[in-house]
């Protein structure tokens, strides 16, 4: 085993984790995300068969083929945590609209003084 | 349809860190036509409170700074909750007439539209000493709001609009920031609200000109508006 084989696999295993203690997310990606890192360990023990799939596929070498799937599926996290971004501004614009509604104050009105008591 | 009335009339001026003295200028002005006048501030550095408090306005103020179409938004809410017939938008630094915004109210009450849009094109002193850059980003504009909402209008971009009730319901502003004015467009579209264009005097002074969009936003208008298409 290379040195770079074991500092690769010891960042996914302290990866997946770390995701599978903190993270609780539904029952479809757990599954999906742990397979995606086992995918990974198994890609960075045996290298050589990322260039088989790579032939397979039309890419020359292995890791043109990891790269090229890097870019897709970081363009897709992408979109996806924008949406959850503008989903998010959604809820703090309601929320701050909601607060400055129950809020207002009619001004140029001198304000009502509490008789005083006897 | 019955006439509107005048108290049922809500004037909404969105607010973010304006001069103290234009502001309280053109809200003098305004409420000499518009009892009903409803100040939005958008999180602004000094709160306007102190600055106001003579003027007979309603005051909301937005606890963090959202954007000039978030608050346009906040204020026709609150303007139709207190039941306003019509709701004006009107930009805080005096660069819009109210007697603009009256004649606006007159097609309203004649019931010829549901929403007056602002034109700066339609007559020769409208757009007055508007510089070069402005004028031709502007016509970029109407082309980018015909693509986007098939609209064909003579004007892109003008902050002062009337909507009656109706429109005012239909119309849910979600771009936060500058895109709303081509948001009100593609909804006007989308709810088939009649709409009519009607020419508007622009006064732009230094300080308007200052505080205004730059040119360069346009292009950061241009990308909200693809952002919102996208992920609606």
């Amino acid at each position: 085993m290379k040195a770079i084989q074991i500092v690769l696999v010891s960042g996914m295993v302290l990866a997946g984790l770390l995701f599978w203690l903190r993270i609780r997310t539904n029952f479809i990606v757990k599954p999906l995300l742990t397979l995606l890192l086992l995918t990974g360990v198994f890609f960075i023990l045996f290298p050589d068969t990322t260039t088989f799939i790579a032939n397979a596929l039309g890419v020359d070498r292995g890791a043109d083929m990891i790269f090229y799937l890097y870019i897709v599926s970081s363009l897709i996290v992408l979109v996806h945590f924008y949406g959850r971004l503008r989903a998010l501004q959604a809820t703090l614009t309601a929320v701050v609209r909601e607060q400055a509604m129950q809020n207002y104050s009619k001004l140029g009105e001198p304000e009502l003084k509490e008789p005083k008591a006897g | 349809m019955e006439a509107i009335a005048a108290d049922r009339v809500y004037v909404v001026v969105p607010v973010f860190n304006e001069n103290a003295d234009v502001l309280c200028e053109t809200l003098v002005q305004l409420l000499a036509f518009f009892p009903q006048v409803v100040v939005v501030d958008d999180g602004s550095a000094v709160p306007l409170q102190v600055t106001l408090q003579d003027l007979p306005v309603y005051l909301l103020r937005h606890p963090a700074n959202l954007g000039q179409g978030a608050s346009l938004q906040t204020g026709t809410d609150f303007a139709l909750a207190r039941g306003a017939e019509a709701i004006i938008h009107f930009d805080a630094d005096g660069q819009h007439t109210p007697a603009d915004a009256a004649r606006m109210l007159q097609f309203l009450r004649e019931d010829r539209a549901d929403v007056v849009l602002g034109s700066r094109f339609l007559n020769k002193e409208g757009a007055g000493p508007m510089p070069k850059g402005r004028r031709a980003v502007l016509q970029v504009g109407r082309v980018v709001n015909f693509v986007f909402t098939g609209l064909w209008l003579t004007d892109a971009h003008q902050g002062l609009r009337a909507l009656n009730r109706k429109a005012a319901w239909s119309i849910r502003l979600q771009e936060n920031r500058q895109a709303h004015a081509t948001e009100v467009l593609l909804q006007i579209r989308t709810h088939r609200l009649r709409y009519v264009e009607m020419p508007v005097k622009t006064i732009y002074t230094e300080y308007s000109l200052a505080k205004g969009q730059r040119s360069a936003g346009a292009f950061s208008i241009f990308v909200d508006l693809i952002l919102n298409k996208l992920f609606r």
